[in-house]
């Protein structure tokens, strides 16, 4: 029953006010004594990455996250994410991180940060 | 097998409980962005921290005592998680962990209340009341709700029960023709280590059944679906060896607690 899907809230959204997108490039870079050098490109396209910081979650939307994340288990598992701004689906994506940390202040007062990471195809 | 208390109030933790979920991935990146991925079962670690605030001093006594029985980190004890559904596969009743008779008719893919196909129609042909169940390896004398969304045509009487080897208990209810949420609390006196909680339907009758919950508190929270473990750990340790307790005032105490387990 894993989930191939990243979770939506109930509202129906991915994520919340604030959000961070990352296009992340790799360059390798040599350099020479005259100070001059000669850069690389490593990356054959730059990969996305998104941190989804959301709050004031119920029981029920947290309990969906954790779910999610125990099934994907950290950052080894792969799912679909759309992207929030633009609506693009990635296929292959997965989390960055192999701890989720839930905090609950009260009643519908729930905290989660997912970031998610576009793997290369 | 030891067990972490509830307060007076019957509730496990207080306002803010954070829980963390840990895994661990090898991973070998290729200078391209290409990964190679593996998956470390073994460590996954669920740790729990809970902050007390105005205890009584009986309360805290008692989280002492099970504190200084435990010897800090040393020995394990049950832990039921304050933030879970202490059911498995609440939406998947035809799995082994749910013991029905051979003669009840489950039809899952039913619309729920939340606007998905979680739900399962339980049809009962026969002409004997007949239970749906799952037995929970948490302790029989701790104060728990058992809740349940029900839906039935006909105005059908149905009941949620609780029960160990020594005591039971169970309450009645009509369901309606719309999705309502009811639920049993309380709890048994009773010393068994294990308890069994389900719904009764009477002979003949069809009742459409969703979020079957259990959780170790005397009222029932926003329902959280459970697949193949439930929020019963029976081997968590303390993550401390040490129990500080600052008293704020006159029966008024306070204490953060860590519990980890595997």
């Amino acid at each position: 029953m894993m989930p191939a899907v990243f979770p939506t809230l109930k509202t129906g959204a991915v994520a919340q006010y604030p959000a961070t997108k990352t296009n992340e490039f790799a360059s390798f870079t040599v350099r020479f004594l005259d100070g001059s050098d000669q850069r690389y490109r490593q990356f054959p396209a730059p990969l996305r990455s998104w941190t989804i910081k959301l709050d004031m979650l119920d029981e029920t939307e947290l309990n969906t996250l954790e779910q999610f994340f125990v099934a994907q288990g950290g950052r080894f598992g792969i799912f679909s994410f759309v992207d929030p701004w633009t609506q693009t689906t990635f296929t292959n994506c997965s989390l960055d991180q192999d701890t989720l940390q839930c905090a609950v202040q009260g009643e519908l007062r729930g905290t989660a940060q997912l970031v998610v990471v576009e793997n290369r195809v | 097998m030891a067990y972490f208390p509830q307060l007076s109030s019957g509730a496990t933790g207080q306002y803010p409980i954070q829980k963390r979920r840990i895994e661990r991935t090898i991973i070998n990146q290729l200078p391209d962005g290409h990964t190679v991925k593996f998956t470390d079962a073994g460590a996954q670690q669920t740790e729990w921290q809970l902050t007390f605030q105005d205890l009584t001093d009986s309360e805290i006594a008692t989280l002492q005592q099970f504190f200084a029985a435990c010897e800090g980190q040393l020995n394990g004890f049950t832990f039921l998680d304050p933030l879970d559904n202490l059911l498995a596969w609440s939406e998947a009743l035809s799995q082994p962990a749910w013991e029905a008779s051979t003669l009840l008719q489950l039809t899952p893919g039913i619309d729920d209340p939340i606007g998905g196909t979680g739900a399962t129609r339980v049809v009962n042909p026969t002409g004997a009341d007949l239970s749906l169940q799952q037995n929970v390896s948490a302790p029989g004398g701790l104060v728990y709700c058992f809740s349940a969304y029900v839906r039935s045509q006909n105005g059908v009487t149905i009941s949620l029960f609780r029960q160990t080897a020594d005591a039971s208990g169970s309450q009645s209810y009509a369901a309606q023709a719309t999705w309502t949420r009811i639920s049993l609390s309380g709890s048994l006196s009773s010393a068994a280590g294990s308890i069994a909680v389900g719904i009764t339907v009477p002979a003949g009758q069809t009742v459409d059944v969703y979020g079957l919950q259990l959780e170790p508190q005397p009222a029932a929270s926003p329902y959280k679906s459970s697949y193949s473990a439930g929020g019963v750990y029976s081997n968590a340790h303390f993550s401390q060896d040490a129990f500080a307790v600052t008293t704020t005032g006159p029966n008024r105490n306070q204490c953060t607690l860590t519990i980890s387990t595997r």
